[in-house]
């Protein structure tokens, strides 16, 4: 079922899939804040990419970019980016895989990109919660934050579908 | 693998199920707009200031781990704050209860409660 890949394509593939992970968590952070937006929340297209390495490629590499990103976050944002991407983006792509794997959970790509969005929001909610020592953040962002990832979950889920068979060629083109 | 569609039942299911737990997340806020506004300042995790947000006309400041906090006519926000993101400042003025703004790198956190909320924070 799953075709073996040569360590040179996969070194490949996995850096194109890091780097546009990274270029658009990039490109969302320049999305000035707007009315009715959450503060700081944004709508995580990256999490298409990590969505579609846990689909098309492996687990392994889409915790791969995960961690990639995160670092970045750090690297360009501080510490608390660090932890907050880190634990949003583990959290979704755990729910990804696990949602791709599970054959038996008949679920639509709107549907994963919104438990996705749901996932990464609760992760990162609990981090900062964590950071921060205080827990009134919950009942403060936890509602609009849901809304919120509704909306985005069923944006990236719907773009998912959309790029995904344009996205496979990368990983057919054997020849 | 098979082929995932657009969206199946499970996807309505998930949708209904996460608007219903955002709407019973909401209950609490909407249940205490009308109670009159405090605006508590947490610091580091522990409740440091309590502001009765209707009775503030003239401006208060409070400087908390690199963060200046004004509050004005009923209203309270991040002024400046030293961090990187500034998601704290971009928050804006907050006004009514349920509402929050946060710095989380600085570890600064407003909430504004309802004022019976204050009994529970002070016995806390």
């Amino acid at each position: 079922m799953r075709v073996k890949r040569s360590p040179a394509k996969r070194a490949a593939e996995f850096g194109i899939m890091s780097a546009l992970a990274i270029a658009i968590s990039y490109l969302e952070t320049l999305i000035p804040a707007f009315p009715g937006m959450p503060p700081g929340a944004k709508p995580g297209f990256s999490n298409i990419v990590t969505m579609f390495a846990a689909e098309s490629f492996s687990v392994a590499d889409a915790f791969m970019i995960t961690v990639f990103k995160a670092v970045f976050a750090g690297v360009t944002r501080g510490a608390t980016a660090f932890f907050m991407s880190l634990a949003g983006g583990l959290l979704s792509t755990f729910a990804a895989c696990l949602m791709l794997r599970l054959q038996k959970i008949q679920i639509g790509y709107i549907g994963i990109g919104i438990i996705c969005a749901v996932c990464h929001n609760a992760g990162q909610l609990a981090v900062a919660c964590v950071i921060s020592g205080t827990s009134a953040l919950i009942f403060g962002y936890g509602p609009i934050l849901l809304l919120f990832a509704l909306a985005t979950g069923f944006l990236t889920g719907s773009i998912l579908k959309l790029i995904s068979p344009a996205l496979k060629r990368i990983k057919h083109d054997d020849r | 693998m098979k082929e995932i569609k657009l969206i199946r039942k499970t996807d309505i299911i998930v949708i209904c199920v996460i608007l219903l737990a955002a709407v019973l997340l909401f209950i609490p806020g909407i249940i205490k707009r009308n109670e009159k506004p405090v605006a508590q300042i947490y610091v580091d995790g522990s409740l440091k200031h309590e502001v009765k947000l209707d009775e503030v006309t003239d401006k208060i400041e409070f400087e908390e781990n690199g963060t200046l906090i004004i509050a004005e006519n009923s209203k309270i926000r991040f002024e400046t704050s030293n961090c990187k993101d500034k998601i704290c400042v971009n928050s804006g003025w907050i006004s009514s209860p349920a509402q929050t703004a946060a710095c989380i790198p600085n570890k600064v956190v407003i909430v504004i409660s309802g004022s019976q909320n204050q009994i529970d924070a002070l016995t806390y």
